[in-house]
C-alpha cells in the first residue's frame, strides 16, 4: 500500500512539474453556437424511428397497451423466441396478464432468446436507447441474449444525448448507477474487410416499442 | 538505433512495393473515407464543435493534476479502486498482485491500446493466465500472433480470404466462410469465455473525473460483456483520457463515432463508475482504474507538443496519411502507429531510438486537417524532427537521405515502376553515406541510389 501512495505521489509531482509552464487556451473567444447538429423539421417520433431504422434497429409505434401485447406476440412468434426474461415489474405485469406467462422464464440469462426490458431515456438524434444498470434488467440482459427489445413512454424520449443526461440526473439524483450506456442499433462489426455484420457480440436485433401516454 | 531504423526501412519499402497489401489497405480506407462523409453531416457547424472540443481537452489536461485526484475522490466513494502506475513495470506489477489474489486462470479482454502499450498478454500467459482478445478484429491479430495493425480497425490489412484462412488453420473450420459467418464463428466463441472468466480487462476512451468514472466505446458489445460477467473489472487507461466532465461525452461520444468509423454514434458507449452497487442486479463485485502515465507526463512538460495529448485516438490521422497508406501500421514498429505515433512515441519511448519516426512523414498537413481535436500534427513533426537535429540525433546528411525516401516513398511513378530493378536499388542506399562510418554497413546493389536521384534533383 505504502508503494502506491508514493506512485501516486511520484505522478502528481512528475505532473505538476511539468505543467509549471502553462499553454495557452486554443480558442479563447469562441462563440457559443446555438444548433451545432443540423436539426430536422419532424416530430421527435418520426425522427427518432427514422434513426433507429437507419442503424437497422426496428421501430413500433403503440397507442395502448393491448396493440404492444398483440405486436409483441407477432414478434414472439415470426421470430421463434422460445424463453425470454423480463425483470421490469410493470412490463412483465402488463406482459403476464396477456398470456406471456410460459414465455417469460426465470433462469439465467445465457439460456434465453430475448431480453425485455424498460429504458431511462430514448434519443431521437440518433435513435439511441439510453440505459443504466439501476434498471431491473441490469447489465448482462441487454446484450447477452440475440433479441432485445426495449419497452418505452413517449415521455422518455428526447432530442439529444445532452437531455437524456438530464433524464438520467434527475431520475437518479445523488447516487450514480454503476454503469450507464447509450445503445444505437443492434450490435455490429466492420473488422473483416469493412463488411458490415449484425450481431457481433451484442443482440443480432433490437426492437422499440413506444407506448404513447397521451392517449 | 540502426536496427530498428533498418528495419522500418526494409519493412517500408517492402509493404509500399508489396501491391496486395496495398490493394487492401486503400480499399478499407476508401470506404472509411465514403463513411465519414455521412457521419458529418450530423454537423450544422462542425468546425465550432472541433474547436470546443479542443478547448475541452485543453482545460482537461491544463489541470490534469486536480481532475485525476478528483477523479480519484469519486471513484472510489463509489466503492473502485485507483492504482497509479508511473510505467508499464509498475501497472504490470499490479496487475499481478490482483491476479493472484483472485488466484485467476482466464481473462477476457475488450480492445484496449493502452494494454497493448504494455504488452499485458504476454505478461499474463507468462503468470499463467489466458487472456482472450474479445473484439474480432484483435481476436484475428491474437489468432495470427500479431499486434494491431491500426488502431480502430486492427485487422484493416487482411482480406476476407486472409481470415478465413487464419480460420481454417487455427479453428479448423470451412476456408470458404464468409464475413458473415466468420464473424458467428467468433460471436459462438467467444460467447463462452465471458461468463467464466475471472476477469475482465478493458481500457477506457474517457476519464470522468465529476462522477468517479470512465467511458467505454465500441460497437460489438464485447467490451460490455467483458465488464459484465466477469468478478474483477480491471481498466487500465492513459491518464491524458481526461474529460472535465460527465456532461463533455453528449459530444465527444458523436466526435468520435463520426471520426473513428463515420457514424453518426458508435453502438455501445459505456460509462462504468465503480462495482455492482447493492440494489443493482449484476455486475463486477470489484473494478479497478490503473491510472498509466508512462511518458505521458514527460510529453506534458512540453508546452508546444502537449497538445499530443488531447488525442482521442479516432484513427482519422491514420487514414488520411499518405505514408500510413504505403508502409502500413506494423512498419512503425510501435503500439501507436501513424501521425499520431510519430507524434508521441519518442516522448514515450526514447528520443533516441523513435526520432526517425518523425522524418518518416510528408508534413503535407492532411493530419491536421482531418483531427477533430485539430492538433497540429504536421507542426509537431517538424518540431519533432528540429528537436532531434538539435540533440544531435539526426545529422544533416540523414536528413537528405530521410527527405529522398520520402520522395520515393510518396512518388507514384516511382512506385510503379517498381520491378526488379528499383527494388534492388533499395531505399536504404540512401542512408548508406550518413551511416556507413558508424553504422554496420548493409549489403547492396554497388550503384547508388542517391547519386542518381541527386542528379535528377539537383536543387536537393
Ligand atoms: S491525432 Fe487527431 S486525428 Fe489522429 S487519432 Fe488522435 S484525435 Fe484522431
Amino acid at each position: 500500500m505504502s508503494r502506491n501512495v508514493s506512485s501516486k505521489e511520484l505522478m502528481l509531482t512528475n505532473i505538476r512539474n511539468a505543467l509549471i509552464n502553462k499553454s495557452k487556451q486554443p480558442f479563447p473567444n469562441l462563440e457559443g453556437t446555438e444548433q451545432v447538429y443540423s436539426r430536422e423539421e419532424e416530430s421527435l417520433e418520426v425522427l427518432f424511428a427514422q434513426e433507429l431504422k437507419a442503424v437497422s434497429g426496428q421501430f413500433v409505434f403503440c397507442e395502448t397497451g393491448a396493440e404492444l401485447v398483440e405486436i409483441l406476440k407477432e414478434v414472439v412468434s415470426i421470430r421463434e423466441l422460445k424463453h425470454a426474461l423480463c425483470p421490469e415489474p410493470w412490463i412483465q405485469e402488463l406482459l403476464e396478464k396477456n398470456g406471456f406467462s410460459d414465455f417469460l422464464k426465470d433462469g439465467a440469462v445465457t439460456g434465453m432468446d430475448a431480453g425485455i426490458m424498460a429504458c431511462d431515456a430514448l434519443i431521437a438524434r440518433t435513435g439511441s436507447i439510453l440505459i443504466s444498470s439501476r434498471l431491473a434488467s441490469g447489465r448482462t440482459l441487454p446484450v447477452y441474449p440475440p433479441v432485445n427489445i426495449v419497452i418505452a413512454t413517449t415521455e422518455q424520449l428526447v432530442y439529444d444525448i445532452q437531455d437524456g443526461f438530464d433524464l438520467l440526473r434527475k431520475k437518479y439524483e445523488g447516487t450514480i448507477p454503476s454503469m450507464i450506456n447509450l445503445a444505437t442499433g443492434p450490435s455490429r462489426t466492420a473488422d473483416i474487410e469493412k463488411t458490415l455484420v449484425l450481431g457481433a457480440h451484442g443482440p443480432r436485433e433490437v426492437f422499440v416499442f413506444l407506448l404513447d401516454q397521451t392517449s | 538505433m540502426t536496427k530498428r531504423v533498418q528495419t522500418f526501412l526494409s519493412q517500408s519499402e517492402a509493404k509500399a512495393f508489396d501491391k496486395q497489401h496495398k490493394h487492401k489497405l486503400q480499399f478499407n480506407i476508401t470506404k472509411y473515407d465514403q463513411t465519414v462523409v455521412r457521419g458529418k453531416q450530423q454537423y450544422a457547424d462542425l468546425e465550432f464543435v472541433k474547436k470546443r472540443a479542443k478547448n475541452i481537452k485543453y482545460k482537461a489536461i491544463e489541470n490534469l493534476d486536480r481532475y485525476l485526484v478528483e477523479f480519484e475522490t469519486n471513484f472510489t466513494a463509489n466503492g473502485g479502486k485507483v492504482i497509479w502506475a508511473n510505467d508499464d513495470k509498475e501497472a504490470l506489477q499490479e496487475i499481478l498482485k490482483i491476479v493472484k489474489a483472485k488466484k485467476a486462470k482466464t481473462a477476457v479482454k475488450a480492445k484496449s491500446m493502452a494494454t497493448e502499450e504494455i504488452h499485458l498478454n504476454e505478461f499474463l500467459a507468462e503468470h499463467g493466465v489466458r487472456s482472450v482478445e474479445t473484439d474480432l478484429g484483435e481476436f484475428i491479430q491474437q489468432l495470427d500472433g500479431e499486434p494491431p495493425y491500426h488502431i480502430v480497425t486492427p485487422a484493416m490489412h487482411k482480406s476476407k480470404d486472409d481470415v478465413a484462412k487464419l480460420f481454417a488453420d487455427k479453428l479448423g473450420t470451412d476456408i470458404n466462410l464468409t464475413a458473415q459467418e466468420l464473424t458467428l464463428v467468433a460471436r459462438e466463441k467467444l460467447r463462452h469465455e465471458y461468463v467464466q472468466a475471472d476477469i475482465g480487462f478493458s481500457g477506457a476512451n474517457f476519464i470522468l473525473p465529476d462522477i468517479g468514472g470512465i467511458a467505454v466505446t465500441e460497437n460489438e458489445g464485447n467490451a460490455r460483456l467483458s465488464t459484465s460477467f466477469p468478478k474483477t473489472h480491471i481498466v487500465v487507461v492513459g491518464i491524458e483520457k481526461m474529460l472535465t466532465g460527465f456532461q463533455d461525452l453528449a459530444m465527444f461520444w458523436p466526435l468520435l463515432a463520426t471520426y473513428g468509423t463515420g457514424q453518426k454514434v458508435t453502438v455501445y458507449n459505456t460509462v462504468m463508475t465503480g462495482p455492482r452497487k447493492e440494489n443493482e442486479q449484476d455486475g463486477p463485485e470489484e473494478m479497478y482504474v490503473i491510472l498509466l502515465d508512462n511518458g505521458r507526463s514527460k510529453l506534458l512538460a512540453d508546452e508546444v507538443k502537449r497538445e499530443a495529448l488531447y488525442c482521442i485516438r479516432c484513427g482519422a490521422c491514420l487514414n488520411a496519411c499518405p505514408v500510413y497508406k504505403n508502409i502500413g501500421g506494423h512498419t512503425y514498429g510501435t503500439t501507436y502507429s501513424g501521425p499520431i505515433g510519430s507524434v508521441i512515441t519518442p516522448h514515450y519511448k526514447g528520443m533516441e531510438e523513435f526520432s526517425h519516426l518523425s522524418f518518416a512523414s510528408s508534413l503535407c498537413g492532411n493530419c491536421t486537417e482531418v483531427c477533430p481535436v485539430r492538433i497540429n500534427l504536421h507542426n509537431l513533426l517538424l518540431y519533432n524532427r528540429h528537436e532531434s537535429v538539435q540533440k544531435g540525433l539526426t545529422s544533416m546528411s540523414e536528413k537528405t537521405a530521410w527527405s529522398l525516401w520520402r520522395r520515393a516513398m510518396l512518388n507514384r511513378k516511382t512506385m510503379e515502376r517498381g520491378g526488379a530493378g528499383m527494388k534492388n536499388m533499395a531505399m536504404k542506399v540512401l542512408f548508406r553515406n550518413s551511416w556507413g562510418k558508424h553504422r554496420s554497413m548493409l549489403h547492396f546493389a554497388p550503384k547508388s541510389f542517391h547519386e542518381r536521384w541527386m542528379e535528377m534533383h539537383p536543387e536537393k
